[in-house]
């Protein structure tokens, strides 16, 4: 019978390709307690386990000699949301290429594991990360259920112990405080961690991020090109993603691209080069699209990581460019992977036409569009759309494709990103005259629907009010505008009426969740989450007992 | 690096290789638990060295270090812990213990954990092979510095090494991992002195 230890509860995930690695750290595994070992060989055995089992520790060997490493099939499982938060990832590296890896990578994994490794270097990084693990519980379980201030409490519970763990907490106040809207007062938790360890990277990341929440968007660049501007901050893409967050923030769409284009140079990842190529293709560039894109398929073809989209942004930057004949090998290619996923079909039609426009055969192109107009269901604002739209007025659809791009402002009229593209694909249609009245018009009228609903609640039509904004959810339900001032209009009618309406406060909720989805870690969302609970706790006071 | 020294190195390498040679020569006669573990030890030894070289020698651009916040007692524990288990397999040598039990250490320093390891290791080598009876590992703040230190009681410094093994590459790595160490305009250092008491103290300063 196997010895119990501390760690022989734990299941564990081997993802090594050489089997005599496998076969000795399952044997390191063994002395240490843990018997319970699978192994896998490439990252889409690693990714399948991972999805039908719930590891608690996994050994990853960082050159999987496969088309994908062990850090992007980290990076893929975080992405994806595979890794359970309580499963300890170790990568397993070489001596030589550790600092690279280590300096250039956005997710860190829980441990750095060295070659040669003896079940000793295993068993002490265990040990520690598991007393981490189970010091931060009480926190952990707050997050885990979304309650963020009793995370923020944990936290302070923690830190007046004044122990081993105080920086760790500090580093999940300072985020937390952050998600809560919180921006002064996450500027105090990391200046406090700033005054215990000075240049301290994350704390200084934080303070960056913290003064963009609250719109200091100078003083956060400043900040994060300070992190850069360090020999061991050089890399840190994060900083830069700050930097670029900020510009855009502030309307310099092309500076924020060539902030991306650095990031992309100092950590030339697939991940980098899909960010800098989208943002070029945003801004016009579409050498640089094209060149990032091309890099990106090449680097990813045949993993787990691939993504449909890369595709279909290489392809559209080709026939933008007139390549026409290239843009439809690239298509053909990728059929055979990406047949069966609707969101690729669609759009490659879409693209297709515009190639088939381009390469000079019109009646092939009409063919084509009838198949594509099939399968695009409703408008949205996003890539899909607008290449279809493209495809309309490229075969001469004026008004069907105007329609389509119209549609596309609305479905999100805020949207900076799906304005710019819009604008690019009605200046390269020969619409340029239009530009002006297609994106204005249609957000000058979506900013009418929803100022007339602010107007009935001012007014004190507060029913009406709810009415009126709830019919433009219903009829754009992805517009991100929109849903902010849904959610705000349905709290200040809550706070107004000053009475539990359950299914008020569950439509809230609903948008919120979907805020989420269409912009993660975006601050205006994190504020009027922070609007929601305050009025929900505003109405507790309000209810309560005398 | 000059040559003198790589020479000096790459000679005391080949003669740990040969030790454990004529070690596994013997086993294939006889087999014996024993003069396995022996070997297994002098194996692990040496490869700890080779180890240490590539790390102070085979950084093209200088050592990297990652710091986290670390615990200075789980480290000397961890030590500790290797230290006895050596010293089961060769009895007479020092006991290594901790100093004040390890009380009055920080409760965390921001630091490479492995570089810092590899550094201690190789110092308490060295202390353990001068050592009568005894060396004491101990932790403390001083001056914005985490202080590491290992202090043995053996003849004190300059004196010849009873085993005839140094290679300098310990007190290499030590520089080296210390002066990678830097904070705030700061830099790590070592000191190595003679403690008024007798014996020598090593200390591992860190930002």
């Amino acid at each position: 019978m196997a010895t119990q230890t501390p760690f022989s509860n734990l299941q564990a995930l081997v993802i090594d390709d050489m089997s005599v690695q496998q076969t000795t750290l399952r044997g390191q595994l063994g002395q240490l307690g843990i018997t319970r070992v699978d192994v896998a060989a490439n990252a889409e055995d690693a990714a399948r386990q991972i999805r039908s089992r719930r590891y608690n520790l996994i050994l990853c060997d960082y050159n999987l000699n496969q088309k994908t490493d062990g850090q992007q099939l980290f990076e893929h499982l975080r992405d994806t949301n595979l890794l359970p938060v309580d499963c300890l990832f170790f990568m397993v590296t070489a001596e030589s290429g550790y600092a690279s890896v280590a300096a250039a990578t956005e997710h860190h994994p829980d441990a750095y594991l060295l070659k040669p490794i003896t079940a000793s270097h295993i068993e002490d990084r265990l040990k520690a990360l598991l007393e981490k693990r189970d010091v931060l519980l009480p926190i952990t379980q707050k997050l885990a259920k979304d309650d963020l201030l009793g995370a923020v409490q944990a936290c302070d519970q923690l830190l007046k112990a004044e122990n081993r763990w105080m920086m760790a907490a500090l580093q999940i106040k300072g985020k937390t405080l952050l998600q809560l809207g919180k921006h002064e007062e996450a500027k105090q938790t990391y200046r406090q961690a700033l005054d215990k360890r000075a240049n301290l990277a994350w704390a200084q990341l934080g303070l960056a991020r913290a003064h963009k929440a609250a719109g200091q968007f100078d003083e956060a660049k400043q900040l994060a090109q300070d992190i850069i501007q360090t020999p061991e901050g050089a890399k840190n893409v994060a900083a830069y993603d700050v930097v670029a967050e900020s510009m855009d923030a502030q309307g310099d769409a092309q500076g924020a691209m060539w902030v991306l284009r650095d990031a992309a140079t100092v950590v030339p990842s697939s991940r980098r080069q899909r960010l800098l190529g989208e943002s070029a293709y945003r801004n016009g560039d579409l050498d640089t699209a094209k060149e990032c894109m091309q890099k990106v398929a090449k680097a990813t073809k045949g993993s787990v990581i691939a993504q449909p989209q890369d595709t279909l942004l290489l392809a559209q930057a080709m026939v933008d460019m007139g390549e026409s004949a290239e843009a439809m090998k690239v298509l053909a290619d990728a059929n055979t992977l990406y047949r069966n996923l609707p969101e690729f079909g669609s759009v490659a039609l879409a693209i297709q036409v515009q190639a088939q426009v381009k390469a000079g055969t019109p009646d092939e192109a009409e063919k084509t569009l009838k198949r594509a107009r099939e399968t695009l269901r409703k408008g949205k604002a996003d890539f899909a759309t607008i290449a279809l739209a493209k495809a309309e007025l490229m075969a001469g659809h004026e008004e069907e494709g105007l329609a389509l791009l119209a549609t596309a402002v609305s479905s999100d009229h805020e949207n900076p990103k799906t304005k710019q593209m819009i604008g690019n694909a009605l200046r390269n249609t020969g619409h340029e005259d239009k530009i002006d009245r297609i994106i204005n018009t249609a957000s000058a009228a979506m900013q009418t629907r929803v100022q007339d609903a602010r107007k009935l609640l001012r007014d004190s039509q507060i029913d009406e009010a709810v009415a009126a904004i709830e019919t433009a959810v219903r009829d754009y339900p992805e517009n991100t505008g929109v849903l902010l001032q849904a959610a705000q209009i349905n709290c200040m009618a809550l706070r107004l009426k000053k009475e539990h309406n359950h299914s008020m406060v569950e439509r809230v909720r609903l948008y919120l969740s979907r805020l989420e989805q269409l912009l993660p870690a975006n601050d205006r969302v994190t504020m009027m989450k922070r609007y929601f609970r305050e009025t929900l706790a505003s109405m507790e006071t309000a209810s309560a007992p005398h | 690096m000059e040559t003198a020294s790589f020479a000096l190195i790459a000679h005391d390498l080949k003669n740990a290789l040969g030790t454990l040679e004529s070690e596994l020569e013997a086993l294939i006669d006889q087999p014996d638990p024993g003069l396995a573990q022996s070997a297994y030890v002098h194996c692990t030894e040496l490869r700890r060295q080779f180890v240490q070289f590539l790390t102070v020698y085979g950084a093209g651009d200088g050592l990297k270090v990652h710091s986290e916040d670390e615990s200075p007692i789980d480290m000397l524990k961890s030590l500790l812990h290797t230290a006895a288990l050596k010293r089961l397999i060769t009895p007479g040598t020092a006991k290594v213990t901790l100093k004040d039990d390890g009380s009055g250490m920080p409760s965390f320093w921001y630091l490479d954990r492995r570089l810092v390891y590899m550094a201690l290791e190789a110092a308490l080598h060295n202390a353990v092979r001068f050592s009568r009876h005894q060396v004491v590992m101990g932790a403390r703040e001083q001056d914005g510095y985490l202080v590491l230190s290992i202090d043995d009681d053996g003849p004190g410094l300059g004196a010849i090494d009873p085993s005839d093994q140094s290679t300098g590459l310990g007190t290499a790595l030590c520089e080296a991992v210390a002066k990678a160490h830097r904070c705030d305009g700061r830099e790590g250092r070592v000191t190595l002195i003679n403690r008024p008491e007798g014996g020598a103290s090593f200390e591992l300063w860190l930002p």
